[in-house]
């Protein structure tokens, strides 16, 4: 019997790359082969092993909607050997890229919610994801709140897109930046993403949180949040763990005995609290 | 011998010298192991007997071990080389731990001064593992040990049969010697391809790295990925290229305790590549590892303007 | 029930070397100074029967230490994918044990949970395990406690048993294997060939090919198991088959043939201590002197975890699957240099909890099969059986 090949690649073509911040960038990939583009879909919180042939793959979410077919978006940081690699790739040049793997923000549940949306720096990816899914079909869901915050302002990624946030009506978007980070044209606040949001102080009624950033604001975030009256059940942040294979085979991103690449990355605050703290 | 060890640790907890003891103690199956004692009552755990030749030099780098405190360490003639070329690379110094030496003759010394462990070891025998602790009225476990084999083989005797390495019979200077001068001997065909066929059965688990004392750096060349120095896979030449690598970055290093050969879960002998690399060390430029000297050197880690190759400059 | 046979030594011999001529690829353990491996062989006469179990576990017939899992080709700016050079041989591996056989169930699990592994999944197929029960067992075998035994059939094809003086008795647990048997039904025999005579005579009556005549004798088997042992004076082959005449392969009680393994814990107990133990003391009491090698793992039959790697020759690159393992440091290092798991201890309650906890709750399955290699491999003497013994002991 013979079996499809799990590990072999889609063949996508840089269509085009934006620079977001120091060493971060936004790749628009499209389908080399019409029949992959086809068959292609995808959830709002999955991600993807991208690579670079000759020096591996490395996983990121995606970071585009959705609900914008025909291509996929991944933004990174240059950190290791893939990303250095990707940051070299340029306009029209191959890398694969395989999945979509993980589980999912259940969006349809959340229709007819308000949605409150926290990040921090590199992680409003997956974010943004979400965001421009829901903004896409707008009318589902009341009130929508971003808050998000980076180091410093050259930090903040998606700024044309923070501007298109700000500009609607129908979005109500807080920018903020850590102490010190500010430039003098900065217009948005200046804090730290918990506090900034204890002063906003959102009502959870009939509220789902979205958390995404660095484990050190997650942490201070959720207690914010519980305080403001969230449940643990709506409240729903993504995990990182170092991955390879993204299917459960490969032993790497357990925490316990969840395995990061299947049951999540996306989980509930209620699930995290079962989690022993390895991750 | 046990007694005067257990003596001399409970007092060194005692007095609060130090906050634990690495040394020996009973194991598996007749087995030693490691063991870390951490109170006065403990030290009853502590054995000497000629089954104790693992290298615990190599506890002294876990941060694990570290983190416990100040560690007195049951010191073997190995375990003191060990030691002292750790001290010779900065990785320990004057005040790091104390070295409870015990030397072939069964002789148990204190040292809290490496400097004077340097002059010790250098006035001991020269390299090449651990001899059994000579007989001195004070071996009563030494029957046990060949019990397997037959009653009357000694461990000196078992160091004449083909298959040196089994727990019954720790690998001996003796021996080592003697497969490195066979080795040396072959033409060079025949060693690439004995070389070649040992290698094909490495895993690439790194326990031999992972067992060595002098192996301590935090980030292993294997272990860079940017670029790629070594290929990853345990195929043919991502193992050669392990191997050569690995054996370049301990020639005149290693101190011949053959730990690494102890953990090969395969029995590659590798531990003899570097004894060879030692031998051509010391004949290049007079060094050996494991001994104090005013002036440390490391042949291939220093360089002089009037050095007679050129190909770096 | 599983359906028996019997085979001579001397069939054997040649029923391995037929399988190696037909063009299979045949492992079998092989000794070379202290080193048991599985190695490709021809005939009998290379394979090492005086072993407990192999140095390292057979479990690279189904996962090569390191294999193809992409390729591709460059040509200019341009990359093509091409197909991965990583085919299924036909394989038999002969001489691996019951704790062996019964790890492959745990690989299965692991590379068929939700998606097929197709480079694991093809080898499977087209591979048959011809286990070799224990009669030997040395200090460190615990598959009693791990739900398996030394004639446990789970996960072979053929079992075969020794019985005395070159005579095997033959069990054929599975499709694949009564498939083989039926090929060379020639080599097997459903009589035996003189209990005490040794002689080895052939019959060649195929009749294990023939399910009517093995079904037939399992109705003898029934009366034959549950006669009286029979008194003192009787031989001990007599006492062993509970009559005099020569028995049927059904009449044969294997167990008397089998190393007596004892229970070393309750694998049940041990789960429940497990759930509760994350936070303990004891895995830090425990993994102290690890050294955090990776041995254990990669001598390991049930240890699943790889890295991926890619490497280029001039136009040609290949993705390769590795072995790797928990217990490395490396293992869950982000590339932000934060490490999940800092310290030993917690790779070492990783590696245990993987094995009989997580594994459990998740695949039904046991990630070991207590044979006992990890802590024959270990240079530290971390005996994995005593590590167990204690937790599933503890208060
Ligand atoms: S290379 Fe081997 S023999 Fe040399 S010091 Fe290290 S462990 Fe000992
Ligand atoms: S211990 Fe042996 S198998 Fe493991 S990497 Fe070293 S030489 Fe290879
Ligand atoms: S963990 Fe140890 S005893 Fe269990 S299957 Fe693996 S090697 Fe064998
Ligand atoms: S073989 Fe022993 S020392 Fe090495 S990682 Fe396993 S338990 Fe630790
Ligand atoms: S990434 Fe391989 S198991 Fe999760």
């Amino acid at each position: 019997m013979s079996y499809p090949n799990i590990y072999r690649p889609y063949l996508m073509r840089i269509d085009q790359i934006t620079e977001e911040a120091p060493d971060v960038r936004t790749l628009r990939l499209g389908f080399t082969r019409d029949e992959d583009r086809e068959h292609f879909s995808f959830k709002a919180g999955q991600f993807g092993e991208y690579s670079i042939f000759g020096e591996g793959e490395s996983t990121f979410c995606i970071a585009s909607s959705p609900t914008r077919e025909g291509y996929i978006e991944c933004t990174f940081r240059k950190m290791g050997r893939v990303t250095s690699a990707l940051s070299m790739r340029e306009v029209g040049d191959t890398i694969g890229f395989r999945g979509p793997y993980g589980s999912i923000f259940p969006i349809e549940e959340w229709y007819g919610k308000n949605l409150l949306f926290i990040a921090g720096g590199i992680a409003l990816p997956p974010m943004r994801c979400v965001i421009w899914n829901t903004l896409d079909l707008r009318d589902r869901f009341e009130d929508i709140t971003i808050i998000y915050g980076a180091r410093t302002v050259a930090d903040l990624v998606y700024k044309h897109e923070l501007k298109e946030w700000d500009e609607r009506p129908d979005v109500n978007l807080i920018t903020t930046v850590d102490p010190g980070g500010e430039t003098e044209d900065w217009t948005g606040k200046t804090g730290f993403v918990p506090t900034v949001l204890e002063e906003a102080a959102p009502s959870s009624q009939n509220t789902v949180a979205i958390v995404c950033g660095p484990p050190i604001m997650i942490k201070f975030t959720f207690p914010v949040l519980e305080k403001l009256g969230f449940g643990p059940d709506s409240i729903f942040t993504t995990l990182e763990n170092r991955m390879k294979c993204g299917i459960g085979k490969c032993g790497r991103c357990n925490v316990g005995e969840i395995f990061v690449c299947k049951d999540g990355p996306v989980f509930t605050y209620a699930k995290m609290k079962e989690l022993p703290p390895e991750f | 011998m046990t007694e005067q060890l257990q003596q001399q640790a409970r007092k060194l907890l005692d007095d609060q010298e130090v906050n634990l003891i690495i040394g020996y103690g009973e194991g598996s199956a007749r087995a030693v192991r490691a063991v870390f004692v951490r109170s006065p009552e403990e030290t009853e755990k502590l054995i000497l007997d000629e089954r104790c030749t693992a290298n615990l030099a190599v506890y002294l780098n876990k941060k694990e071990i570290r983190a416990l405190g100040k560690p007195a360490i049951v010191a073997r003639p190995s375990v003191q080389r060990s030691i002292v070329q750790l001290a010779v690379e900065n990785q320990l110094a004057n005040g790091d731990i104390t070295v409870i030496g015990i030397d072939d003759d069964g002789t148990l010394t204190l040292f809290s001064d490496l400097d004077k462990l340097g002059e010790h070891v250098l006035a001991q025998a020269p390299l090449r593992g651990d001899s059994p602790i000579a007989s001195s009225g004070s071996r009563s476990a030494s029957s046990e040990a060949s019990s397997s084999g037959e009653a009357s083989s000694s461990p000196e005797s078992s160091a004449s049969t083909e298959s040196p390495h089994s727990p019954e019979s720790p690998h001996s200077p003796e021996m080592d010697e003697e497969r490195v001068r066979k080795l040396s001997s072959l033409p060079m065909e025949e060693r690439f391809a004995f070389w070649m066929s040992e290698f094909a059965e490495c895993l690439k688990c790194y326990a031999c790295r992972a067992a060595c004392p002098l192996c301590y750096c935090e980030r292993c060349t294997v272990d860079c990925n940017q670029p790629q120095w070594v290929s990853v896979p345990a195929h043919p030449l991502g193992n050669l290229e392990w191997h050569v690598m690995r054996a370049m970055h301990l020639a005149g290093r290693c101190t011949e305790c053959g730990a690494c050969y102890d953990a090969c879960p395969v029995d590659i002998p590798l531990h003899l590549l570097t004894q060879k690399m030692h031998d051509n060390m010391e004949e290049a430029f007079g060094t050996s590892s494991g001994e104090k000297k005013d002036k440390p050197v490391f042949p291939l880690n220093s360089f002089r303007p009037d050095d007679k190759e050129d190909f770096f400059r | 029930m599983i359906k028996r046979a019997f085979i001579t030594e001397s069939s054997l011999a040649g029923l391995i070397g037929q399988l190696a001529e037909s063009g299979r690829r045949v492992l079998g353990p092989v000794r070379s100074g202290n080193r048991v491996m599985f190695k490709e062989v021809c005939s009998m006469e290379e394979v090492d029967i005086d072993h407990i179990v192999t140095t390292v576990s057979p479990k690279e017939a189904l996962l090569p230490r390191c294999e193809e899992i992409v390729r591709w080709k460059n040509q200019g700016k341009e990359t093509l994918m091409a197909d991965e050079n990583n085919p299924a041989v036909p394989t038999v591996v002969y001489g691996l044990r019951p704790c062996d056989a019964r790890s492959v169930e745990a690989l299965h699990a692991v590379y068929t949970w939700d998606t097929d592994d197709g480079f694991f999944l093809s080898k499977y197929d087209t591979t048959t395990f011809i286990t070799l029960s224990c009669r030997h067992c040395d200090e460190h075998c615990f598959c009693v406690a791990t739900g398996g035994g030394p004639g446990d059939t789970a996960g072979s094809d053929l079992l075969l048993t020794a019985l005395e003086d070159g005579l095997y008795l033959v069990e054929i647990v599975s499709e694949k294997g009564q498939a083989l048997a039926n090929e060379y039904d020639s080599f097997f025999t459903m009589a035996h060939p003189g209990v005490m005579a040794g002689s080895g005579a052939e019959s060649g009556h195929g009749a294990a090919a023939n399910p009517g005549g093995a079904t037939q004798s399992g109705a003898t088997a029934q009366s034959g198991a549950e006669a009286p042992s029979g008194t003192t004076a009787q031989s001990d082959a007599e006492a062993r088959h509970g009559t005099t005449a020569a028995p049927s392969p059904d009449q044969i009680d294997k167990e008397s043939y089998l190393a007596d393994v004892e229970k070393h814990f309750d694998l049940d107990t041990l789960r429940e201590r497990l759930e509760k133990a994350f936070d303990g003391p004891v895995w830090e009491e425990q993994s102290l002197r690890c050294l955090g090698c990776g041995a254990c793992a990669f001598v390991c039959p049930t240890c699943s975890c790889f890295d991926i790697q890619d490497e280029t020759y001039g136009t040609t690159g290949q993705r390769l699957r590795c072995w790797d393992t928990c217990g490395l440091g490396q293992f869950t290092i982000h590339t932000s240099g934060h490490n999940p798991r800092e310290t030993q201890a917690q790779r070492w309650r990783q590696r245990i909890m993987h094995k009989f906890s997580y594994g459990y709750n998740r695949l039904n399955i046991t990630g070991c099969v207590g044979c006992g290699r990890c802590s024959r491999a270990c240079p530290a003497d971390m005996n994995l059986a005593e590590h167990l013994i204690d937790i599933a002991g503890a208060k």
